[in-house]
């Protein structure tokens, strides 16, 4: 069992081999060895770490892929239980996406991330500022420029 | 996973009231590489798209010194447009590369390419080509850098630079034939390999029974099928849905 805490220092008590899913807790517990000191997180939040061991609970079993592996880059083969795991408000998933950066759990940021791609997927630049509300700060003259850059998207 | 979903509700959100962040994270906020991570499997067309949204995504998209970013417009138009085999020439680099394929008109006068291939890298500027030249794909800078060096250089000296030009055209053609042919073969071998797969897949539903014992399939049923004709010739990766 490995103790965890998260930024505002709620325990979860997990299973070594869940908590094996992030590179960075397996790299820590082979260093440390056996112990009962809890594993401070200060980067995650209780909800997010929460969400992440139901990932790694989840997929506790999975074989480990290495980093080189990626042959299978294509978005749309999501199953069913991650694609229901992945829906989430933006602030959330983004958090996933930090925190599985951090943690280094590479088949969840290829979740989130693929997640993202696919809200991204098929849209003009406009409709994907409004989807994650970014502003356009192009200057006039950029957006001049932007705009003749556009216009093959537009016939479309 | 119900109850786990639930619990999740239940706990999202006491998030906003127990973190001090003021804002949650927005695509903006995402450290590079894993915004990076993201475009990876993004289209081409997709990254065009997300590099005019703003500022940031362009310089992050845009820069064509590097490496990276590069090699992201390059796998995406492997993946995405995997019969555009052959990399850009000299001096152009791949999201410019990518705009080109994508855009399917003339530069100058706006025509529509249809049906034929690319052709790229015409080194001659157009006001110099014969009449009735059968290619309308230029590439303009290339065209305004050649134009300028035209014109800097002596009237005596420009016929045989001309000269000159046409032969590098015709080294760039032939090159571009080759690759051209290379295109093709590979896109035939991975046809080949697709009726191969579908050959097999197909062959292990016919094995297929169901409770009572009885053939699930009929081969020549599953063969009618139009969604399994379209699958022979649909160019992308083939799927369990096909």
């Amino acid at each position: 069992k490995v103790k965890l805490t998260s930024s505002e220092g709620t325990e979860f008590i997990i299973d070594r081999k869940v908590a094996e899913k992030s590179v960075l807790l397996k790299n820590m517990l082979e260093d440390v060895g056996e112990s009962d000191m809890a594993i401070p997180l200060p980067n995650v939040t209780g909800p997010i770490l929460n969400k992440v061991i139901d990932y790694c609970t989840h997929h506790q079993d999975d074989p480990f892929v290495s980093q080189e592996d990626d042959s299978k880059k294509v978005s749309d083969d999501i199953d069913d239980w991650d694609a229901e795991f992945c829906k989430v408000d933006q602030g959330t998933l983004f958090e996933l996406i930090l925190s599985a950066n951090y943690l280094d759990i590479k088949p969840l940021l290829d979740l989130t991330c693929k997640t993202v791609a696919n809200m991204i997927k098929g849209k003009t630049p406009d409709e994907i500022r409004k989807t994650f509300n970014i502003i356009n700060d192009f200057t006039p003259e950029e957006e001049e420029h932007v705009r003749k850059e556009n216009e093959w998207c537009e016939e479309r | 996973m119900s109850s786990s979903t639930k619990r999740q509700k239940s706990i999202a959100p006491s998030s906003k009231t127990t973190t001090n962040l003021t804002h949650s994270p927005n695509l903006l906020q995402l450290p590079p590489e894993t915004f990076l991570e993201i475009s990876k499997s993004l289209a081409p067309v997709d990254l065009l798209s997300l590099s005019l949204v703003c500022k940031t995504f362009y310089s992050d998209l845009c820069c064509s010194e590097s490496i990276t970013v590069q090699e992201i417009w390059r796998q995406s138009r492997l993946t995405y447009m995997p019969f555009r085999l052959m990399g850009p020439p000299d001096g152009m680099n791949e999201r410019e590369y990518i705009r080109f394929l994508i855009e399917d008109k003339c530069y100058f006068c706006g025509t529509k390419i249809s049906g034929e291939f690319f052709f790229i890298s015409m080194n001659i500027p157009r006001p110099f080509l014969q009449n009735g030249s059968r290619s309308h794909r230029f590439w303009r800078d290339q065209v305004q850098s050649k134009y300028i060096e035209l014109c800097s250089i002596a009237i005596e000296d420009q016929n045989d630079w001309m000269y000159q030009q046409y032969q590098l055209r015709n080294d760039l053609q032939r090159e571009i034939a080759e690759r051209r042919r290379e295109d093709v073969l590979s896109r035939e071998n991975q046809r080949s390999q697709r009726i191969q797969d579908i050959g097999d897949k197909l062959d292990i539903m016919c094995e297929e029974r169901d409770e009572n014992e009885e053939m699930k399939y009929q081969r020549s049923i599953l063969e009618k099928c139009p969604s399994l004709r379209r699958c022979y010739t649909y160019e992308r990766p083939f799927s369990e849905r096909g």
